[in-house]
């Protein structure tokens, strides 16, 4: 390790030094400075602060003897700078009691507006935070209010809803105490034709065999059509149970297998109600009353076509087809009319009064360009057009005793 | 006027004679078995059946001679009463054949009850009648 002096750093050292002096002597006094003063300063400033040799020397050593125990790689040598305590080049100076205190009061005045700060901010902050709760909870009180109020509303909605449904039902029901045909499947009389013969408005042709049930056969067929029409289920009416049991209103047997009358039967209907054709088969004779219990399938009313029963007018037999469905009435059967295959039928055969007719039928449609009414017979689906027959308005008495029946509704 | 009255007076008596002079009617029940009528040459007379045609049965003549003349055949049904109350359908009428025969001679006249619309149709009844023409 080499020790030297740089005197380069020297002067530029002292030059330094003179310049501040100067600089600060000129700040202070305000009054010029010369050269002299300041080199004596500087004499005077370097003997007052500067180590002495003795002094520079030790230092030196032990910084060669740290470093080498440190075992450090750069080199040092003797400066200007090793005549100076550290704190001298450097210009820092320990701080005093008071200012120790000031920092310390200036600290804890800072950290106190700091704290109150962040307190304020903390307030502030939970302030916020309470404010938008609260909005939160408005929004949300007034979101619930909203949807109780549309709950309240469609509550209500659902109410006035229910009412008028109840309301259209009742009307209907009420309406329906006096037709079987709904509204919006009954037809228009203005049709020029119409019939109660599709696969979900009739029932299958029935056969009444030998026995003279036509009568029987009839007011089921016509209480069947009629129920299907209302209730929109089939119905298998028993025309034995018909047969055997059925009394008009005085009492009287409604027929027999040597004849009757509907009228009886559906008197019988409004009382006692139809049985089904499982609880009851169809034996083609006359028997005995198995029971008379009552039953769900009564008639709720039921009348002539016209007061008289007589033969009603074409609009008239429109209008009971219309409103109730299927018609029961009477027809002159003749050898012809048996024989009946297809097209109109329209013997017009000699009759002695209206009221010469021999055979019950069921009037289920009309057509106005055949002008005939559509005929469902009861010899079976083999007999005439598939069971039925055109029969030409007016043509053997046809219509005599029309009869329209009110069905139960389900 | 009067002699409208007198056209009117003589078309009523000719008929009524007419009616008189043709053979009266045979009427024939069933299950009454083999029945044997008279009848005048050139006359109408007419058998009667009963039946009930409300079943789509009904009589049919079957094997009759060339000579008998079907004139008429008529279904009667019993006088009812105008009230509603005592209509009734589906019973026994009458089935009224009129024929004319103008050969004089024995017929054999066979009727059958059956529904003759069905295409083998069976028959229930069968009625024979021979009608002995003067």
């Amino acid at each position: 390790m080499k020790k030297t002096k740089n005197p380069g750093i020297k002067a530029f050292s002292c030059a330094v030094l003179i310049l501040v002096l100067a600089m600060s002597s000129s700040a202070v006094n305000a009054k010029p400075t010369t050269k002299e003063d300041i080199m004596a300063k500087f004499k005077q400033d370097k003997q007052r602060i500067g180590r002495t040799d003795e002094e520079i020397k030790e230092t030196m050593n032990s910084v060669v003897a740290d470093l080498k125990k440190k075992n450090k790689k750069f080199t040092v040598e003797l400066n200007e700078m090793m005549k100076y305590k550290i704190s001298e080049i450097t210009g820092t100076k320990p701080p005093s009691e008071a200012e120790l205190k000031r920092i310390e009061e200036e600290k804890r005045k800072k950290a106190e507006i700091e704290r109150k700060k962040a307190e304020k901010k903390k307030q502030e902050e939970l302030k916020r935070l309470e404010d938008e709760r609260k909005k939160r909870e408005e929004d949300i009180n007034k979101e619930q209010d909203r949807k109780k109020q549309e709950e309240l509303r469609k509550q209500e909605e659902e109410r006035q809803k229910q009412e008028d449904k109840k309301r259209s039902e009742e009307a209907k029901k009420s309406e329906m105490l006096d037709r079987n045909t709904p509204l919006e499947i009954a037809p228009s009389t203005s049709l020029s034709a119409f019939g109660w013969n599709g696969s979900k408005t009739s029932t299958i042709v029935q056969y009444q065999g030998i026995c003279g049930s036509c009568w029987a056969f009839t007011s089921a067929a016509v209480y069947e059509t009629n129920y299907l029409l209302k209730n929109g289920k089939k119905l298998d009416v028993s025309e034995q149970a018909i047969l055997d049991c059925a009394v008009d209103k005085s009492g009287n047997d409604a027929g027999s297998c040597d004849g009757g009358w509907y009228g009886g039967v559906f008197d019988y209907l409004t009382v006692k109600g139809a049985k089904t054709e499982s609880e009851d088969p169809y034996k083609g004779k006359s028997g005995f009353c198995s029971s008379s219990s009552k039953t769900k399938y009564t008639v709720i009313k039921w009348g002539y076509v016209r007061r008289d029963a007589g033969i009603p007018s074409v609009k008239e037999m429109k209008e009971a087809i219309a409103k109730y469905g299927a018609v029961a009435a009477t027809v002159k059967v003749t050898p012809a009319f048996q024989a009946y295959k297809s097209g109109i039928f329209d013997e017009h055969a000699s009759v002695s009064a209206p009221n010469d007719v021999n055979h019950a039928i069921t009037i289920v449609g009309w057509d106005d360009g055949k002008q005939a009414y559509l005929v469902k017979n009861s010899w079976g689906p083999n007999w005439g057009d598939k069971g039925y027959i055109w029969v030409e308005y007016g043509s053997n008495n046809i219509g005599y005793g029309a009869a329209w029946v009110v069905v139960a509704q389900e | 006027m009067l002699f409208k009255k007198y056209i009117f007076a003589v078309s009523v008596l000719t008929f009524l004679i007419s009616g008189c002079s043709n053979s009266p009617s045979i009427i024939v029940k069933s299950g009454s078995g083999e029945q044997t009528v008279t009848a005048n040459a050139g006359k109408t007379f007419s058998i009667q059946l009963e039946a009930q045609l409300s079943t789509g049965y009904s009589w049919k003549l079957f094997a009759a001679p060339s000579s008998l003349i079907t004139v008429k055949e008529i279904v009667k049904t019993e006088e009812k009463d105008k009230t509603i109350n005592e209509d009734k359908v589906g019973g026994i009428e009458i089935q009224e054949f009129i024929f004319k025969s103008m050969e004089k001679g024995e017929l054999t006249l066979t009727f059958k009850y059956g529904e003759h619309w069905k295409k083998n149709p069976q028959y229930v009844k069968t009625s024979v009648v021979k009608v002995r023409i003067e």
